[in-house]
């Protein structure tokens, strides 16, 4: 009874975090360097998605995908791109972003407070899975999780716009040579990825609340996933990367208290740091077709 | 002298240590550590753990926790390049946190743990947060232009070009970022002694975000510019009791400062061409 419970609680909050690692690897793509604001633009996404309840499911989702959407692309229009075209190095980016973290956090905890802000819905009734049971919401925001995060992989694989992400991930000075529209695409991937990061704050926010630093979970996930991945590539193995994660969480409830969750995400980055640091090239995209 | 002024003497004092400590690593050696914070509590919670058996002995325990952690996050982390070492030192810093928030038994959780040193504490931590900052910006000077500061400021423009010539770029790497390690530990112990409480919130992300905003507002490469960037910003947000904000308020008013000066502040450095790291991003 215990493992199927996890193992499906740990199904549903995995394909959450697949989104928004799929998300993160987007924004990261546009942004070429570890956006540490990904966490404000989850929290935005999940405000946004509070804000606006009581509209039925659609347009707070749509909502709170734009509100992502809006942050990501945002914040490096405002900040970041004044930054690139100075020549910063990645280093200085990602300190940059971190200071932009930390703003938007504090921002949100100065508009809506520290306290949990709950979503308006009724615990519905509960579904049986063999002996687990598991509720309407996290059902819903798992299914819709899955299905967003085919879509962008089958967008990303197929579209001429997903190619000419993918081009410009792996190689922006051939992708510009070639006659590429470069800023354009990494807008697109910008909105992309902040909508998909945004949609995945609601889809938390719709089961559990919000609070303003409820993107730090998110964060971690997403390094460890684009760390593992490699930057330049795969976006299964980001998804796949989240999911494992998510999982491992909610499984390790079975040994360790339930606070004690985060040591496990923070546990594999720094296994994950350790690695790289004895073989700085390695990522699991370079092993096979992403 | 006032309780106000002593509290404002013993914060610039701590701070300016620890902005120099982090100086230490990030200016001279390029080591942009998000675990300063750790280090700092290492410290906090050494004073109050091991105070009751003297100040000396928490010190050397804080110092000693400090380094042991600063040695292991170093020797498994320092040959990430860059923004990888900025992720593994933030995995350690989380991972630092959630030690101290739920471990109850020991640290008293997020309640925090009492620092028991007797009244005499406050007026120790006054004298001895003026002596560290004395010793450390003694230090600060010591090290400028000696073998050892050219050795790390050659690593810090090409680590490839030193670790072809001969150089210990790995165990140089590590020495650096134990001994900005140690003095933040110190540091923390004694503002422990200031605090009479120390709760997971003072050693947490926010200051190493802290640390790391003194050291980019300060000069590149000069020690009283670090210095400079410590006192302002331990200062500005004084300006905000001003505003006669509510207490919660306030402390998001003055982290939303520190996240603003950290943009600001790198924007102008880069600017002026103090720039920090090898692998630029340029738009066209």
């Amino acid at each position: 009874m215990l493992w199927s419970q996890l193992l499906v609680n740990g199904t549903a909050s995995g394909l959450v975090l697949a989104l928004s690692c799929v998300g993160f690897v987007l924004i990261h793509a546009g942004g070429r360097f570890y956006p540490f604001s990904f966490a404000a633009v989850f929290t935005a996404g999940a405000y946004g998605f509070l804000g606006s309840q009581g509209l039925g499911l659609t347009l707070p989702l749509m909502l709170a995908g734009l509100a992502g959407a809006l942050f990501a692309w945002g914040s490096d229009e405002g900040v970041f791109r004044g930054l690139r075209r100075n020549g910063a190095s990645s280093v200085e980016l990602t300190v940059a972003s971190i200071g932009v973290s930390v703003f938007l956090q504090n921002g949100w905890s100065l508009m809506f407070g520290d306290a949990t802000k709950m979503p308006m819905h009724e615990v519905g009734e509960t579904l049986a899975i063999g002996e687990a049971r598991i509720g309407q919401v996290p059902l819903w925001g798992a299914v819709i999780a899955l299905v967003l995060v085919i879509m962008v992989g089958l967008v990303l694989r197929w579209m001429v716009f997903g190619r000419r992400i993918r081009a410009v991930r792996g190689d922006r000075d051939l992708a510009r040579s070639l006659g590429f529209p470069v800023r354009r695409i990494e807008v697109g991937s910008l909105l992309v990825g902040g909508a998909m990061v945004g949609v995945a704050g609601a889809l938390v926010a719709w089961d559990v609340g919000a609070v303003p630093w409820m993107g730090q979970t998110a964060l971690l996930s997403a390094l460890v996933a684009v760390t593992i991945s490699g930057a330049a590539s795969s976006l299964w193995i980001s998804a796949a990367t989240g999911f494992a994660l998510g999982l491992a969480r909610e499984l390790s409830i079975a040994w360790i208290p339930s606070q004690w969750r985060d040591v496990v995400t923070v546990a594999a980055l720094l296994g994950v740091m350790a690695w790289k640091s004895r073989r700085p090239d390695w990522n699991l995209s370079g092993m096979g077709n992403a | 002298m006032s309780a106000y002024l002593e509290f404002l003497t013993v914060l610039v004092s701590v701070w300016c240590v620890l902005a120099l400590a982090y100086d230490m690593s990030a200016g001279r050696t390029g080591l942009f550590s998000l675990c300063q914070g750790a280090c700092f509590g290492c410290g906090l919670y050494a004073m109050a753990l091991a105070g009751k058996w003297g100040i000396g002995m928490a010190v050397v325990a804080g110092g000693g926790a400090s380094a042991l952690l600063s040695a292991v996050v170093a020797a498994s982390s320092v040959r990430l390049r860059g923004d990888d070492f900025v992720i593994a030192t933030y995995g350690l810093q989380l991972a630092f946190t959630t030690l101290v928030t739920n471990l109850t038994g020991l640290t008293g959780g997020a309640g925090g743990h009492a620092v028991l040193v007797g009244d005499s504490g406050r007026w120790q931590a006054l004298v001895l947060s003026l002596a560290l900052m004395g010793g450390v910006v003694a230090l600060s000077q010591r090290l400028w232009g000696t073998a050892h500061d050219r050795l790390l400021r050659a690593i810090n423009d090409d680590e490839t070009l030193a670790a072809t010539a001969g150089k210990p770029v790995f165990a140089k790497k590590v020495e650096v970022f134990v001994m900005s390690g140690v003095i933040s530990a110190v540091a923390g112990a004694v503002y422990a002694l200031h605090l009479g409480h120390v709760t997971p919130d003072i050693c947490g992300l926010n200051p190493s975000v802290l640390a790391l905003a003194m050291y980019v507002v300060g000069a590149n490469r000069v020690s009283w510019g670090v210095i400079a960037g410590a006192v302002g910003l331990v200062l500005l947000p004084e300006a905000l009791r001003l505003l006669e904000l509510r207490t919660p308020d306030a402390g998001n008013v003055r982290q939303m400062m520190y996240g603003t000066v950290l943009v600001v502040a790198i924007l102008i450095r880069i600017k002026r061409g103090q720039t920090q790291g090898t692998h630029r991003i340029q738009d066209a």
